[in-house]
């Protein structure tokens, strides 16, 4: 008895450790994702391992939605612990509600400590452009250190806009179980992705378990999206602000055209045009008087316009606010207007085959039927009915044209009966283009004073958007942006005038130091005008993860002519190099006056995650080539005199 | 009688006409303000003020303001953004060239936003974003903020800089009477309120007058638009009046030097005085004699200098400070509960002190040892430059530098940058004013300034072997190392991560900088686990340079980088000074063997050089070894503002040295 007593008080004094790393105090779910996990060496170079991401998404007695979050984490590295150490919920406290928040912090000894309410905090999201009511709700915990186990638990009520949600699954650390559950009426899950990523994962009816999640790794030319990623879109019937359904496109666009209409005070009986006159007229005051700002104080503005009334009004609004206040008075005087969703910017192209979702686009535009073509570059036939496109949101742009981003991409036209998808033409787009024209001399250390005379077409330098009476910094800060002049070059803006239709001219004087810089045996132009050699795009020792991305290069000339002190010569007097993506010439001529002229241009190319070898294989190639011209052909050298 | 108060009348109502007036909200607008439009020259554009005005009370602070707007970008300059808790009455309308008026909604148009909530507070801001703007309107707006003592709100200092980033047509500031104001307020309001105002250039026209109803108001006429300058601290530009008001200790003196006499006698003196401590410290200060007396070159009385800079590596040595502990005092450190009564023997015995303690307990150390020192309170190259005149004692550090004289020689001490060596002050404490206290003089008090240094103490070294082999294997071994700034930032990378974790960490920087064409297979340390001690890092890495050009190609210094950018734009007129990073000489040398008969190709040598700094790169052949060799030297890094074309060019040549690279090649040059 003695014997066993003496045992239990060795146990009880050296033991705690051992005790404590049982999880006594942490609830029973993190203890159980805590043992399947026990033993098991953490991925590799992992500054942070989530053992357990689960969400349960379940409906209130309210017709409301109840997200249930369970996190169990365990810090690795040092590089890990801010990671670790701090659980955040976004949203709008109009909608999303935070109803109970639980943290426990066990640390590399054993102790427990739970979440101090004095360490959540919510902070606001609003900004002077884009007002809303969104706000980050954080908790954190101190002293987090190398070997704690965070787990935190969260339920939030939300008041849902949508019968559809969105769930990505990857975050910046590798998570070992994540776990979807979706318990409301109707729903459907639908991954996308999961396979050419190669998730493991199982689905048992509205529950949806996948494991050995990867991290996502910091790569470079990448696409701009998520929609590249895997993940989950869930479909259900539960009752939410907006009744409409995903179906399919069709019941999508009939139930934005509606809304849309309504919400924007949009007159019935408006028909096709036959003149452009009057439309151009409300075209113009608009950009004149509507500025672009986001203001989104209820849970639908995201997606419902404000009443046209109210735009013009405040005079401004967002995208779907200037199509809002343009159908608003086109309709006035009976002008037809659909409101036609797109998107712009981010890498996804959504069309008829990508699944159904209203978070496939960001972007609203016009469409304006047609009696006959008044021969505008951005008439499209729609089901046997000629439309104009209109983006009033695009301060550049003429009307009559879209801007070049919409190059390769469709707009979905709303209207009562569903919708149709419309490819934007190439001849729509208005076209881009770049020239600089340098003159001037190269003094004994190669600092290059003349001048530039600049055309920009299409509005590549976005000098549309100032004002006649522009202001000369205003001019240079775009000049130097749409042409990466280095900072170090001083530019003194002389005149900006039109030249041919759509083209804008800037003419400036320029003292550019290390013009021709020191290279290997000779000089080389600045990396502005021929950039350095392209890197590989794959690390060291990694295999490529993410979607690839080459970058669409605006067609750029550069013609230059040079006098310098003593005579040089180009490595190459011509070379050429095009493929069905990028290209670019070279030609040069050397003697004390140097002739340069470099051309390249280059359309956008993506790369999913089932295709990478081939962008792997494209970038190789093109690599090759441009570095090996780079190298040899663009490297000026003295020539030594006749004498 | 009659006649006098007749006359007393008559003046009374010519004063009270002839005194200008506050704006009132609402009035026709005249006609010559729709005049104000755009001017290059004197720098209106995209809005200006028409009437800027500030009034300070007791109780509240008041705004108006009249504004121009003529563009889209000038619209911002009628953006509303205010604290809700104590933003009172608030109204404004538009009113468009063609005479229509929009008049702001509260319910509509004003938004409250939470911008922060925790378990105790909530603090909400009210946005407007005025409806109706034009680009060639008028904005009239008016509101108060609720305050004490002349400020707004819970605030203690406001440094209210003139220009603003639109012009200022007028722009006035209404004072009180903060002396009445004070013996209003009376008991309840411990602060006295303070206020005081810099000098004006033109073009700023600046009138001190008195408003009807008020004590003394300031007026500013034709105020420039103030523009963002790169590597700049506008309370560092002359040329950029402020007003400044606060609250600050009462019966401390009017009288400058009694103020600080007094502010130094109250707040700092108790701190650095003399006092005592537990046995821990007593330990540290015995075995300190005993090493310094080992030595006759540290006899603190021949050498106060010496001894003064051993015993802060000593004291360094022996306690952390709290914002740079090592691994295993970090985990410590975070296990540890909040201590109640923290006291400066815990220092000891936990193994760290955060940077008030360890300036205490070297200023004890010093008084120990019997180094007469000297204490000085100072700001950094971030904030406002302390300003005797202003006796504010809330714009300075209360934590001092620590001064040693001997004779001709000084040296400046920072007890809470273990980092850099003893005796180097970090760049952004150099060369600023300072207030001087002399606890050996009866605590006296005189002006003076921080220690300012060259690029001598900011040196990096970084030694290149390498060697082509005929096969085209390309194989480098690296040294860096560096001495105060570079040895600092070497130090705060690495020093509170686990062996593990650095060597990790490392190896994945340097395979980073070095690119991915090389395979960087070994980075090791030395030096990095005393904090005083110079760390050197060593990287040894291949690559694979053949090719099938006749030259190969080949960057003489991977991995190695020069901290110094241009921003993408310097706007111009800067007359503020320009703070850079810190001075420094930086080295890069390579010995590249190559096989027989391989050969460096053209004359890649040259050197650059203005007031600013020097850039030089020099690559010569002697047999089988290619020798190259950058340097580049940034003289100072605190700038005079004409110095600016000068820095931009010498920033061009950083940028090209940087990307220079040698050619060699098979059978000749």
């Amino acid at each position: 008895m003695r014997s066993l007593f003496s045992l239990l008080c060795l146990i009880t004094l050296f033991a705690p450790p051992a005790w404590a790393q049982l999880g006594s105090g942490l609830p029973d779910w993190a203890k159980t994702a805590l043992a399947e996990k026990e033993g098991v060496a953490p991925p590799e170079k992992a500054d942070l391992w989530r053992l357990l991401d689960e969400t349960i998404i379940s409906p209130d007695n309210k017709g409301r939605i109840t997200v249930q979050r369970r996190v169990v984490q365990k810090v690795i590295t040092e590089h890990g612990v801010d990671l670790a150490s701090i659980f955040v919920i976004d949203g709008d406290p109009n909608t999303t509600k935070v109803k109970r928040l639980k943290g426990w912090h066990q640390n590399s000894r054993g102790k427990i400590t739970k979440l101090d309410k004095a360490n959540v905090f919510t902070v606001s999201q609003a900004q002077i452009n884009r007002v809303s009511h969104d706000a980050s709700t954080a908790a954190y915990f101190e002293k987090v250190g190398r070997n704690s186990i965070i787990v935190f638990e969260s339920k939030e009520r939300r008041t849902e806009v949508f019968n559809q949600d969105l769930v990505f699954m990857l975050s910046n650390f590798p998570i070992a179980k994540r776990v979807i559950d979706v318990r409301l009426t109707g729903a459907q899950l639908q991954p996308v992705n999961f396979d050419s990523w190669q998730l493991t994962y199982q689905q048992e009816g509205t529950r949806l378990v996948a494991k050995h999640l990867p991290e996502i790794q910091r790569e470079w030319m990448t696409a701009d999206s998520g929609y590249f990623f895997p993940y989950l879109i869930i479909n259900h019937r539960q009752g939410t602000e907006f009744d409409v359904t995903f179906d399919t496109w069709s019941s999508l666009g009939s139930w934005y055209y509606r809304t849309f209409a309504q919400s924007a005070s949009f007159q019935e009986g408006g028909e096709a045009i036959d003149n452009i006159t009057q439309l151009a007229g409300i075209f113009e005051r608009q950009q004149k008087d509507i500025s672009y700002r986001q203001r989104y104080l209820t849970p639908g503005r995201g997606w419902v316009p404000a009443s046209g009334g109210d735009v013009q009004r405040r005079k401004y609004g967002d995208c779907k606010d200037m199509v809002a206040c343009l159908g608003f008075e086109a309709t006035k005087q009976k002008i037809a207007v659909y409101p036609a969703l797109a998107t712009i910017i981010r890498d996804y192209y959504p069309d008829e085959t990508k699944p159904v979702s209203p978070f496939a686009f960001n972007h609203v535009i016009a469409a304006v039927p047609l009696k006959q073509s008044l021969g505008l570059a951005a008439e499209v036939m729609v089901d046997n009915q000629l439309m104009l496109l209109v983006d009033p949101t695009s301060k550049g742009t003429p009307l009559g044209y879209l801007p070049a981003d919409y190059r390769g991409r469709q707009v979905f036209l709303c209207n009562k009966e569903g919708g149709a998808w419309i490819e934007i033409p190439e001849k729509a787009l208005e076209k881009r283009a770049i020239k600089v024209q340098v003159f001037g001399r190269l003094d004994q250390h190669h600092t290059l004073g003349g001048s530039l005379i600049i055309s920009s077409r299409g509005n590549a330098l976005g000098l549309r958007m100032l004002p006649d009476n522009r202001d000369p910094e205003d001019v240079e800060w775009l000049v130097r942006r749409g042409l990466d002049i280095p900072g170090t070059a001083v530019l003194t803006i002389n005149h900006v005038a039109p030249g041919e239709p759509g083209e804008i001219q800037v003419t400036c004087q320029v003292m550019w130091p290390s013009f021709l810089r020191h290279d290997v045996h000779g000089f080389r132009l600045p990396g502005t005008i021929v950039p350095h050699t392209r890197l590989q795009i794959e690390d060291r020792g990694k295999e490529r993860q993410q979607a690839i991305r080459i970058a669409p290069q605006v067609a750029t000339s550069w013609v230059m002519s040079l006098s310098t002190v003593r005579p040089m010569a180009p490595g190459a007097e011509a070379t050429e190099w095009s493929d069905d993506t990028r290209r670019f010439a070279w030609k040069a001529s050397g003697g004390k006056t140097l002739k340069v002229e470099y051309h390249r241009a280059g359309k956008k190319r993506l790369f999913p995650k089932s295709d990478l070898q081939a962008g792997i294989d494209y970038w190789e190639g093109y690599r090759e080539n441009y570095n090996a011209f780079y190298l040899t052909d663009t490297l000026f050298q003295e020539v030594p005199s006749a004498n | 009688m009659n006649r006098f108060i007749c006359i007393l009348w008559c003046f009374a109502f010519v004063s009270f006409t002839t005194l200008a007036k506050p704006p009132s909200y609402g009035e026709a607008i005249p006609e010559r303000a729709w005049e104000v439009v755009d001017n290059p020259e004197l720098g209106i554009r995209d809005a200006a003020y028409l009437d800027y005005y500030v009034k300070f009370t007791d109780i509240n602070v008041t705004h108006y303001r009249l504004i121009r707007i003529l563009s889209e970008h000038g619209k911002a300059a009628a953006e509303f953004v205010a604290p809700k808790e104590y933003l009172r009455n608030v109204r404004g309308r538009v009113i468009d060239r063609n005479g229509s008026i929009t008049e702001f909604d509260r319910k509509e148009d004003f938004v409250d936003i939470m911008t922060y909530r925790t378990r105790s507070e909530k603090v909400k801001t009210k946005i407007l974003i005025p409806p109706g703007l034009t680009d060639d309107c008028i904005v009239e707006i008016e509101w108060t903020i609720s305050g004490k003592g002349g400020l707004e709100g819970d605030n203690y200092v406001n440094r209210h800089l003139i220009p603003e980033p639109f012009y200022c047509v007028k722009k006035v500031l209404d004072l009180p009477n903060f002396q009445r104001m004070q013996l209003q307020a009376g008991q309840d309001d411990w602060l006295v309120t303070r206020s005081l105002w810099s000098n004006v250039n033109p073009p700023i026209k600046f009138t001190k007058t008195k408003y009807r109803g008020s004590e003394k108001t300031l007026v500013y006429e034709n105020v420039p638009p103030r523009k963002a300058y790169p590597y700049s601290n506008n309370y560092f530009d002359t040329q950029i009046p402020y007003f400044l008001i606060f609250r600050t200790i009462p019966n401390m003196g009017k009288d400058t030097d009694t103020f600080w006499k007094s502010f130094v006698r109250d707040y700092i003196k108790p701190d650095y005085n003399a006092f005592s401590m537990g046995g821990e410290y007593r330990k540290f200060l015995k075995d300190l004699k005993g090493r310094l007396g080992a030595d006759p070159k540290l006899d603190p009385a021949q050498n106060p200098l010496g001894a003064a800079r051993f015993a802060l590596d000593a004291l360094h040595r022996r306690l952390s400070v709290t914002y740079l502990l090592k691994a295993d005092q970090l985990a410590a450190f975070r296990m540890q509960k909040e201590r109640k009564a923290p006291k400066l023997e815990d220092c000891f015995r936990d193994g760290w002190a955060n940077p008030s303690e360890m300036t205490r307990i070297y200023v004890k150390t010093l008084r120990d040892l019997g180094i007469q020192h000297q204490l000085l309170l100072t700001t950094n190259h971030n904030d406002p430059p302390f300003r005797a005149g202003e006796n504010n004692p809330f714009a300075i550090s209360w934590r001092p530098l620590v001064l040693v004289v001997n004779g001709e020689q000084q040296a400046m001490f920072c007890p809470w940058t273990p980092q850099f060596a003893s005796g180097h002050l970090p760049s952004y404490y150099q060369g600023l004013p300072a207030l001087v206290i002399d606890p050996d003089n009866k605590w006296a008090i005189s002006y003076g300034a921080t220690l300012h240094y060259g690029a001598a103490i900011n040196q990096c070294q970084t030694n290149y072997q390498a060697t082509l082999g005929k096969d085209g294997t390309f194989s480098v071994a690296m040294e860096q190392s560096g001495s105060g700034a570079f040895n600092a930032e070497m130090t705060e990378s690495i020093y509170s991560l686990t062996d593990q974790e650095r060597d990790a960490m490392l190896a994945e920087r340097w395979q980073r900088r070095f690119g991915d064409d090389y395979l960087v297979e070994k980075v090791t340390t030395q030096g990095d686990r005393d904090i005083k001690d110079i760390c050197v890092v060593s990287v040894e890495a291949s690559m694979d340079l053949s090719g099938d050009s006749q030259w190969l190609s080949v960057n003489p210094f991977p991995g190695s980088m020069i901290d110094m950018y241009s921003p993408p734009m310097w706007p111009s007129d800067r007359t503020q000074p320009i703070f850079l990073n810190r001075p420094f000489y930086q080295v890069d040398t390579m010995r590249l063997q190559v096989p027989q008969g391989w050969k460096l190709k053209g004359e890649p040598s040259w050197q650059k050089a203005n007031s600013v700094g020097t850039v030089k790169f020099v690559a010569l052949q002697e047999g089988q070894t290619i020798t190259i060799q950058r340097a580049i030297t940034l003289n100072n890094h605190m700038l005079e503002a004409k110095a600016e074309p000068s820095l931009r060019v010498f920033l061009a040549w950083i940028e090209e040295v940087e990307a220079q690279q040698i050619a060699v090649s098979q059978g000749g040059a």
